[in-house]
């Protein structure tokens, strides 16, 4: 076979093989990419909305609903995390809860481990609410009164005992819904959350989810979106930029950002090979 | 008379139902809770008949050792134990054979449904998940050439908001990609969702009316 | 001058000293409480004017009575709240608990009473005292239809509250149409009557044109494929239930395909997710056999269950793609992340494919991995398409001209 068919013939596992090499090379090496990644509007939206809840205010807390599962974790957690210590920075309080029960499990230990690091007691700064069945129900309670749908938190302490859930009755005590979710779980915040109560929603989703949220962005029905590992470390850009310049932090997004963007770079190298094969063997016919 | 019984129940139940959404009162909420129930019923006793395909079908394949039976003794295997695990151990009253697990007693069979669950099917689905990534890249591959107009524009449209993805500084492109996922794709999203939408009106109307009885079986 | 409005004072509250002035707030006014409309009734919304020292109140309190009864406490809300919906939503959960801990005590007692565990009788009888009147009380606090109630909302400042007017009374009750839904009565009648017409005219004999479907057109390419080459059909009609109507539409397309596959002796695969779908499958693809005359030549294990785990069936899926090699693959109905896994896979091992969903997320991946994708609404003209049968044609043109009535709504 002529090299320009053949270029157009490359073996799958040949394609596969590059693509596993040039993901794994940037994780392991830790390859930083040059110049600072910059946010894209919407992931600005998100950032600076959360920027203006006073932490003191009526509309002071973040309701976080942790709607994902570890398949698709790398993408959405870097994401949370970011934004939990966008919070934390801020001493804005956080209600933590899930809709779907795998993501109590990810909510507690991604709190435990940053409350940790920043110095936040649970109870104080942020509470974790846990998991109760059948979405709508608990979205719609929420809006009347979170205590009665969530008497106590995840270890069983009720709510009224808790400091952090002082004066945050419902939803006119949240500045922010941030929904993290791999499925269409937004769509739930959107219908019964935004619409009859009027509480800011945004939403952080995987990149095949995104093209799905733009008819809500364009309605101004989502404030913002986070979309996909790349909004997770352009949020995490701005957090660090803002407020932990002098501190060493994992930042997961940026790290994985590397690989994300080699692996991109690998499949147009392989649609540019495949093409100039495509146009080099159409002229010799 | 095979036919009319079951047309008969789909269009009038078509209708109840049909009605039902209009009707906020109680009585209409207590059926429509009833039917469901019946679903989650019917959906029990379906799901007697597929595991008695699946156990048949993994039989006939090991019988007649057919290509890659030695799978099927894996999957029977794995089917009896998931069952016996966790209907023993997920059962809030059976604490057989107790063992301690970070200072805590729980059954060993409460153990092991958690152990499977967790190191098992879990890691499982999410290699599934990341295969995605490989086949991606070896669709993309073989797909975006440049053979007509339409491959033309897909082509661009890809390449545009995966450079922008990667170098969203160079403004220029970062604002295409933006604008190429708020207007036209969005307009499109828009244009598949509503016909869908009036799709899916139109085939549920054909199945209740009875003019559409694909889903019996036969074409009479 | 402070004048004494208090009228009640919380529990935990000390009695004032003999010399501490009782503070002057204004109560909250205008208190109406009135049925919420278009729901099954156990709901009555109350609304109040806030009282015009609201930024110095700690809460207000709901307190509702039937009438010529005694009040009890609904609700504390926060300050600036001006309306609450009295409903039954916590405390049926709260009843169901009760209920629940009940039947829970009470079987423990029998057993207990089996092994003549007198300690643990005791216990559990004195739990189950317990309970029983918790429960009682609980549902006598539930809000009944066609009773009359009344409210009052106290504003509430440091320990003193000081109460409205109560209100005239309410009834909740069930209404028999909603009346917010109008909108969608009214869009379904236009609809209906567009299909009738369109069907009329169907009868009336007159010509009808249905644009080419390419996706369509190429069945019968795809089953004359797999007969040539002696190679199986693979057919998935999705992954979801039989509820979703893209399922139902993929196994309008079954038949179809099964009666062909009947006629010309090529062997049909059909695995499936959903329990309820294998059965229906099952008996489609059996009377597609019969249909053909060749009801001897069916396969019973050609249509099987695997389960109901979305990659385990992918993974299961794709197996049967690897080792089987069918010729032409069919992936119609309800997709989700699974659909490039399927795609990908079915054109390693060669095949013609035809795809169809939905599902919009997942069309990308079908028109970048098949030969032939059958974008959203073209699935569910395809007994349409494929049976040629007038009216199922017109249901069709019914439906394209909706399109424009509906945009102008938008």
């Amino acid at each position: 076979m002529k090299f320009w068919e053949r270029l157009g013939k490359i073996d799958r596992r040949i394609i596969y093989i590059v693509l596993a090499v040039v993901v794994i090379i940037p994780l392991i090496l830790t390859v930083k990419l040059p110049g600072k990644v910059r946010a894209m509007p919407r992931t600005k939206d998100v950032f600076d909305h959360i920027e203006n809840i006073d932490p003191n205010g009526k509309r002071r807390a973040i309701l976080i609903s942790v709607d994902f599962d570890p398949q698709t974790e790398p993408e959405l957690k870097p994401q949370l995390e970011a934004v939990v210590r966008h919070a934390f920075a801020r001493n804005i309080p956080l209600l933590v809860m899930a809709l779907p029960i795998q993501g109590t499990d990810i909510g507690i230990e991604v709190f435990t481990r940053l409350a940790e690091e920043h110095n936040k007691e649970y109870g104080i700064d942020y509470v974790i609410l846990g998991w109760k069945p059948s979405p709508v129900a608990v979205i719609l309670g929420m809006g009347n009164f979170i205590e009665q749908v969530f008497p106590t938190d995840y270890l069983g302490t009720p709510l009224s005992e808790l400091p952090v859930m002082e004066g945050i009755r419902n939803y006119d005590d949240v500045g922010l819904v941030m929904d993290f979710t791999g499925s269409s779980f937004y769509a739930y915040w959107v219908y019964y959350a935004h619409t009859p109560y009027d509480v800011p929603v945004a939403t952080g989703v995987t990149s095949v989810s995104v093209a799905d949220i733009y008819p809500f962005l364009g309605s101004r029905q989502f404030i913002g979106m986070l979309a996909g590992m790349k909004a997770g470390a352009e949020y995490e850009r701005l957090v660090k930029d803002k407020y932990y310049q002098d501190q060493d932090i994992f930042l997961r997004g940026t790290q994985a950002l590397p690989a994300l963007s080699a692996s991109l770079l690998v499949i147009i190298l392989f649609v540019i090979l495949g093409n100039i094969s495509h146009f080099a063997t159409r002229r010799k016919s | 008379m095979k036919r009319r019984i079951p047309l008969t129940l789909t269009l009038v139940l078509g209708i109840v139902m049909m009605i039902q959404f209009f009707v906020p009162h109680q009585f209409s909420q207590d059926f429509k809770n009833t039917a469901l129930e019946w679903l989650r019923v019917i959906g029990g006793f379906a799901f007697i008949i597929g595991l008695a395909s699946f156990i048949t079908h993994h039989y006939t394949k090991i019988k007649h050792k057919k290509e890659g039976w030695v799978y099927s003794p894996i999957a029977l295997g794995a089917l009896v134990v998931m069952a016996v695990v966790g209907l023993i151990g997920r059962s809030p009253n059976m604490n057989w054979l107790p063992i301690t697990v970070q200072g805590q007693q729980i059954s060993v069979f409460t153990y092991l449904f958690a152990n499977f669950f967790t190191h098992m099917m879990i890691p499982l689905g999410a290699t599934m998940f990341s295969v995605l990534a490989f086949y991606i890249a070896s669709a993309a591959y073989r797909s975006f050439r440049a053979k007509s107009l339409v491959s033309i524009l897909l082509l661009v449209a890809a390449f545009v908001i995966m450079l922008a993805i990667i170098f969203y500084n160079v403004l220029p492109l970062g604002d295409l990609g933006e604008w190429l996922l708020s207007v036209p794709n969005m307009a499109a999203k828009r244009g598949i969702l509503l016909g869908a939408s009036l799709g899916a009106i139109a085939t549920s109307l054909k199945i209740i009316l009875g003019i559409e009885r694909g889903y019996l079986g036969g074409t009479k | 001058m402070l004048i004494p409005l208090l009228l009640s004072q919380t529990e935990d509250i000390e009695e004032p000293a003999q010399d501490t002035l009782i503070p002057s707030i204004q109560p909250p006014t205008g208190v109406v409480a009135i049925d919420v409309p278009n729901d099954e009734g156990h709901q009555i919304v109350v609304r109040w004017e806030l009282s015009p020292d609201d930024a110095k109140l700690a809460s207000y309190v709901v307190y509702r009575a039937e009438e010529g009864g005694e009040f009890s406490q609904v609700t504390v809300l926060a300050p600036g709240t001006d309306s609450m919906v009295n409903n039954n939503d916590i405390l049926d959960r709260v009843v169901d608990f009760y209920s629940a801990e009940l039947k829970s005590l009470k079987r423990d007692l029998r057993k207990a009473q089996r092994k003549a565990d007198t300690d643990a009788v005791r216990e559990l009888e004195a739990s189950i005292k317990g309970i029983e009147p918790e429960l009682e009380a609980t549902r006598k606090q539930l809000l009944r239809n066609m009773v009359p109630y009344i409210y009052k909302v106290a504003a509430s400042y440091k320990g003193y509250e000081f109460i409205s007017e109560v209100s005239e009374p309410a009834q909740a009750r069930g209404q028999w149409f909603h009346l917010g839904r109008i909108n969608v009565l009214v869009a379904m009648i236009f609809f209906f009557s567009l299909v009738t017409f369109f069907i009329s005219q169907a009868k009336r004999g007159k010509n009808l044109f249905l644009r080419k479907i390419a996706g369509l057109e190429a069945i019968d390419e795809a089953v004359g494929r797999a007969t040539e080459m002696g190679r199986p059909i693979l057919f998935v009609p999705g992954l979801s239930t039989i509820g979703d109507i893209a399922t139902i539409a993929a196994l309008n397309i079954l038949q179809g395909i099964a009666k062909k596959a009947a006629q010309y002796d090529t062997p049909i695969i059909v695995p499936n997710r959903d329990p309820i779908v294998y059965t229906v499958a099952r008996e489609i693809v059996k009377e597609a056999y019969s249909d053909a005359g060749r009801p001897d030549a069916f396969n019973p294990d050609s249509v099987f269950f695997i389960t109901t785990s979305q990659f385990a069936y992918v993974a299961a899926v794709n197996g049967i793609m690897l080792r089987e090699k069918p010729a032409a693959n069919f992936f119609l109905g309800m997709f989700w992340a699974e659909s490039l896994l399927l795609a990908e896979t079915g054109n390693i091992s060669g095949a013609i494919q035809i795809a169809g969903t939905d599902a919009s997320a997942q069309l990308p991946f079908f028109i970048t991995a098949c030969d032939y994708t059958i974008i959203g609404e073209e699935l569910y003209a395809a007994s349409a398409y494929l049976s040629r049968e007038p009216t199922l044609w017109e249901q069709s043109r019914a439906r394209t001209g909706a399109k424009p009535p509906s945009l102008d709504c938008l």
